[in-house]
């Protein structure tokens, strides 16, 4: 029986510290640590770079970009787009930097996910497919592969069909791995809301998927 | 206000019935949840949300939901556990604007108010209040 409820490997979460609570059920929550140097807070860095240490903003990508990179490509389904988006977002946080006020992490989700959604607004998209060469493969065998590679495929389609909010919900709780508070925090909105969203999203994407695949 | 349902008035800006997008060829509205499948138990939400341990869910029917999200779940993993290409990292710090961000102007940078802070500045207001009070009346 396979065991979801593991802690991320190497994963650096917005906000550290979370814990799973089942280790049996699917892992929807996981011990993230908190991300590389933790002796420096976000504002220090932040107040480097304000004072012409460009380098410094290297601390902050290399801190959240993977979240935030899932998250993009999670939502968009494309990783070339997931890869401009996360792009325009960082170049947007060093442009307006000197304005963050409260968490940096939350502050760059928003324009990371804002970036998302009016890239949905605009671009109507029928097929969605990820291209994962440098990616790891969990999968042992040529088989294993291709049932995944059309699972992943059918997977894309239905994530498509999804309306943009329960897409985001479904994509923070299970690809991000977020409790439903840190997602409620990130998106100014109620852990009730959010969960209703998630629970709506998996039962949209059982229909769509359940004949195959169930 | 009665609508006008005559077509040969349609604005133009109106889609036509022929122009309309196909039901599935648009995504989902939030209140629309697909009518032929099997509504997902809360039991099983329970354990997709870590509320539950499998053990208590693997049961009956719902077995075939735990091995439905057990597989959904296996695909998940892999793309959980993406990192940003290094090349995009790179890409985004040789990207960067060579002048140095700017700190907000003073109009936009928060204020944190403190109790003496507050007293000051309601003092400063009664004051100023006060003697527009003092001028009006010697106005008149």
């Amino acid at each position: 029986m396979a065991t979801l409820a593991r802690p991320i490997p190497g994963a650096s979460g917005l906000s550290g510290g979370r814990t799973k609570r089942y280790t049996s059920g699917v892992k929807t929550t996981v011990t993230m640590p908190r991300p590389v140097d933790p002796q420096e807070a976000d504002h220090d860095v932040i107040a480097r770079v304000l004072s012409g240490d460009r380098d410094a903003f290297g601390v902050l990508l290399r801190r959240y970009s993977d979240p935030l990179y899932r998250h993009a490509l999670g939502m968009t389904g494309s990783p070339d787009v997931a890869e401009d988006i996360l792009q325009a977002s960082f170049i947007k946080a060093y442009q307006h930097l000197g304005e963050v006020h409260g968490r940096f992490d939350a502050w760059i989700f928003r324009i990371v996910a804002n970036g998302c959604k009016d890239w949905l607004k605009n671009i109507r998209r029928t097929h969605l497919s990820y291209e994962e060469d440098d990616q790891p493969s969990a999968f042992a065998t040529p088989d294993e592969e291709l049932d995944r590679t059309e699972l992943r495929s059918d997977l894309d389609r239905a994530l498509a069909a999804l309306a943009p909010s329960l897409r985001e919900a479904f994509v923070m709780k299970h690809v991000e791995g977020r409790s439903y508070e840190e997602m409620a925090d990130l998106l100014g909105t109620t852990v009730g809301a959010l969960k209703m969203r998630v629970h709506r999203a998996r039962e949209a994407l059982q229909a769509l998927l359940e004949e195959k695949y169930a | 206000m009665l609508d006008n349902l005559d077509p040969r008035e349609r604005r133009i800006d109106q889609p036509t019935p022929a122009s309309r997008e196909a039901p599935a060829a648009r995504p989902m509205a939030d209140r629309e949840v697909p009518l032929n499948g099997r509504a997902t138990s809360e039991t099983i939400h329970a354990w997709l949300d870590g509320e539950l341990p499998e053990t208590a869910v693997r049961h009956g029917e719902a077995v075939r939901d735990v091995d439905f999200w057990l597989r959904i779940e296996r695909e998940v993993q892999v793309r959980r556990e993406m990192k940003t290409p290094v090349h995009v990292m790179e890409r985004i710090m040789e990207s960067l604007p060579s002048a140095r961000p700017e700190a907000a102007p003073w109009w936009r940078r928060q204020i944190t108010m403190s109790p003496m802070l507050a007293v000051a500045a309601a003092v400063g207001a009664a004051a100023i209040g006060a003697a527009l009070s003092v001028a009006v009346m010697r106005a008149r």
